[in-house]
């Protein structure tokens, strides 16, 4: 993955300021530099303390800031969101982990009741600049209720902010924009991308919310990938070059609000779209950039029915073998986009 | 699910079929692999069969609708099936129509000048049920091109953009430069027509005729013809027909024609020179391993080509029987795609009707066709330089310059014309 790094907003950094890290080192660079700069904010969650983390991505944090900005939560979701959502609209900047973002539906309530609809309804007069992070996906053979991809579920509502980064740069990038962004921010980090490593421009900088990156040029199939699927998308187009497809692969990052331009002008470029996600398909956020695709212009440009490659229609197994099977894999890509640039779809 | 029954692809060049006739009526109960209609191509007509087994329903293709490709035709629904219009069934096609109608409409209106003249009279009449990719359908809208025209790869005949430009490039010239002065000609044929009182019929133009018409007008224009002349005294080649006819008919066999001599001779000719035995492919020229010889057979409404295959290894009787064969069938319309393609040279005769010589438009992709006229008793001067009487046969051959220069095609008419004079030689094995 250390060819990522050299993205079109890496470029600004000079190979001096850019050290390798992994995903879960680059935000906790970001967690502990948003502590330093910012005394608002706090980060709270089960045990991201002492134990410093599920994921040992709030690591040793709580050394550093202490336990008044680096707050262990009771096993209640509904609570912690709650305490973050309130926090938030009265002055602070919480950063908020759940455990796994399978438990993210025990504070849907908090969620998209509160943190989502407060400044709709008090008219404009609060804002809640909560964020929250969201340790998501399958491959750690945890089974159905700790594997799912619900991010489709949040996007769905008005008034969030949904983000998936794909990479350290963009983990940390991102989530500092996030804490920026005066309304709530979800930030769905897949589990098997805490270890992958890239590089990552040293201090304080921002990745855009709301915008979507080539990760690679083509001109034969746009894929639409999102978190790890833009990985295996990439490691798939090098086997698809090798067969002469040239694919175009962007990192959504975004899922709400959608950079629906970089899209539609890389359909209309090459007149072929597959959306790689690992989330259920049906009703996921395939399907909402394919009824965007459809209903705009790029419409006329379509050469090939549309295809998207997503999770099965199944709770995640916990065997290993089913585990992959349930979710797109870099041979389900190469095998459907060839199918679809050669026109046997 | 009902099954869809579609217009099938039966021929490499074919993109649309006519319905000729139904040998199933609505509602009939049908077995799979049970005929159902025939479809008349370019150039063939071919039974299609019941693609599974059950009842017959929702025929859309009647009796002489033209189908693109991979068209509904009809559906057929299992025992169990409840039947119900599928979609593209009945109310469908009316409804495509108009949407079509609508969409010609706008392009008129929004982009005028994008339509020439001439464009929207040949605009998408067919296109109702073409399954086309919108990228496939707007550049088809942007140039005025009728996407019945089209030949769909994609799946059940989907013609993507690959498939337009394809019909682009085949097209160039005639879509750009000589379309305007072909269709001006057509327009001023009937113009001049109206315009002076003169008194006509129009004849509708038929699938065969539609493709002699652009083949050998594509062969005339891209084709850089030329044409060599020989006279070839075929007094022996008559005397030895005779005897061996004599034997035939003791034999009670089928006597041989001039005409099976001829292609025997050819046949040999082209083993004998087989760099004339070959087509020009663009980048490079593709040298024919066998004689697969044309015969030009005059039918009803136009010709067809059947093919002689691997006429090298196949003595003058058997030539006869087949050329007997294909041409009959030929004229009753019953050749299948494979008698009438892969020709790599071709005969026209036209000596039973008089004509002395002719030159003949070559055949694509072939590079060489012979003209036959009719065989003439003349005065010739012999050695002495008295005058006697010989039979001579003019026979004219067109090259293809890119492929045969003239030596090269002289040197096979040379050999030719010594088959012919020496007609013994036709009886030895190619060499």
């Amino acid at each position: 993955m250390n060819e990522m790094t050299k993205t079109n907003t890496a470029e600004i950094f000079k190979d001096g300021d850019m050290v390798e890290m992994s995903y879960a080192e680059a935000i906790r660079d970001a967690l502990d530099i948003a502590l330093t700069n910012d005394e608002r904010v706090i980060l709270m969650g089960e045990d991201i303390g002492v134990y410093g983390g599920a994921f040992q991505v709030t690591g040793d944090l709580v050394h550093k800031h202490g336990e008044d900005r680096v707050i262990d939560t009771p096993i209640s979701e509904l609570g912690g969101a709650g305490v973050a959502v309130g926090a938030a609209a009265t002055g602070l900047r919480p950063i908020f982990e759940f455990q796994f973002s399978d438990f993210a539906m025990l504070a849907m309530e908090q969620i998209c009741n509160q943190a989502a609809k407060m400044r709709y309804m008090l008219g404009g007069n609060v804002s809640v600049p909560v964020v929250m992070r969201f340790p998501a996906g399958s491959g750690t053979g945890a089974a159905a209720q700790h594997s799912q991809s619900l991010e489709a579920w949040l996007a769905h509502v008005p008034g969030l902010k949904v983000i998936q980064p794909a990479t350290p740069y963009d983990a940390k990038g991102m989530l500092l924009a996030a804490l920026e962004d005066p309304d709530p921010v979800m930030i769905f980090e897949h589990k098997i991308l805490y270890k992958s490593k890239g590089m990552v421009p040293k201090g304080h900088y921002t990745v855009p919310i709301g915008k979507a990156e080539i990760r690679r040029e083509g001109t034969d199939v746009t894929i639409v990938a999102t978190s790890i699927m833009v990985h295996k998308s990439l490691d798939a187009a090098k086997q698809l070059e090798e067969v002469g497809i040239s694919a175009e692969v962007i990192d959504l990052k975004t899922i709400r609000p959608i950079d629906r331009e970089t899209v539609l002008a890389s359909v209309r470029k090459t007149s072929r779209l597959v959306c790689v996600y690992e989330a259920v398909k049906t009703l996921g956020i395939g399907a909402e950039i394919s009824a965007m695709v459809a209903e705009s212009d790029a419409f006329d440009y379509l050469d090939a029915p549309i295809l998207r490659l997503g999770g099965a229609d199944t709770p995640i197994p916990y065997n290993p073998d089913l585990e992959k099977a349930a979710v797109p894999q870099i041979d389900d890509i190469v095998v459907g986009v060839t199918q679809l640039v050669k026109g046997e779809r | 699910m009902p099954t869809e029954v579609i217009m099938p692809k039966v021929d490499m060049d074919m993109e649309t079929g006519t319905v000729a006739v139904w040998h199933l009526e609505e509602g009939a109960n049908v077995e799979k692999g049970d005929a159902l209609f025939d479809i008349e191509t370019d150039k063939a007509t071919m039974e299609v069969e019941a693609p599974a087994s059950g009842s017959l329903h929702f025929i859309v293709a009647q009796k002489d609708d033209v189908i693109p490709i991979g068209g509904n035709v009809a559906w057929i629904f299992s025992k169990d099936e409840k039947v119900v219009a599928p979609a593209g069934a009945k109310s469908a096609p009316k409804s495509e129509n108009a949407d079509s109608a609508v969409a010609e409409s706008n392009t008129n209106s929004v982009a005028p000048s994008e339509q020439s003249a001439s464009a929207p009279t040949s605009a998408p009449q067919n296109n109702s049920r073409i399954r086309a990719t919108p990228l496939a359908k707007r550049i088809a809208r942007l140039k005025g091109i009728d996407l019945g025209l089209v030949n769909g790869s994609g799946p059940r005949g989907r013609i993507v953009k690959a498939d337009v430009n394809i019909y682009l490039s085949s097209v160039p010239v005639i879509s750009e430069v000589s379309k305007p002065v072909q269709s001006s000609s057509t327009v001023n044929a009937k113009s001049t027509a109206d315009k002076l009182g003169i008194s006509y019929s129009e004849i509708p133009v038929d699938r065969m005729r539609a493709t002699i018409a652009s083949r050998l007008t594509e062969s005339k224009s891209t084709v850089p013809h030329f044409y060599l002349d020989i006279d070839c005294n075929i007094d022996a080649l008559l005397k030895f027909r005779t005897q061996i006819n004599v034997a035939l008919e003791a034999a009670g066999s089928k006597k041989l024609s001039i005409n099976d001599m001829l292609i025997r001779a050819s046949a040999l000719s082209l083993a004998a020179v087989p760099q004339a035995n070959a087509s020009w492919a663009g980048d490079r020229i593709l040298q024919y391993d066998d004689a697969n010889i044309s015969v030009a057979v005059a039918i009803e409404g136009g010709l067809i080509t059947p093919v002689v295959k691997q006429a090298q290894l196949k003595n003058m009787q058997a030539i006869s029987a087949e050329v007997f064969d294909l041409a009959g069938r030929a004229r009753s319309g019953k050749l299948s795609q494979s008698e009438y393609q892969g020709g790599s040279f071709s005969i026209s005769n036209l000596g039973m009707f008089g004509v002395k010589s002719f030159n003949a438009i070559i055949n694509p992709p072939e590079s060489m066709i012979l003209a036959v006229g009719k065989a003439t008793r003349q005065f010739v001067p012999d050695e002495n330089g008295a005058p006697i009487v010989a039979t001579i046969l003019s026979v004219t051959l067109s090259c293809d310059h890119r492929v045969v220069d003239g030596a090269l095609g002289a040197k096979w008419l040379q050999h030719f014309q010594n088959l012919l004079e020496n007609p013994i030689l036709l009886t030895l094995d190619p060499a």
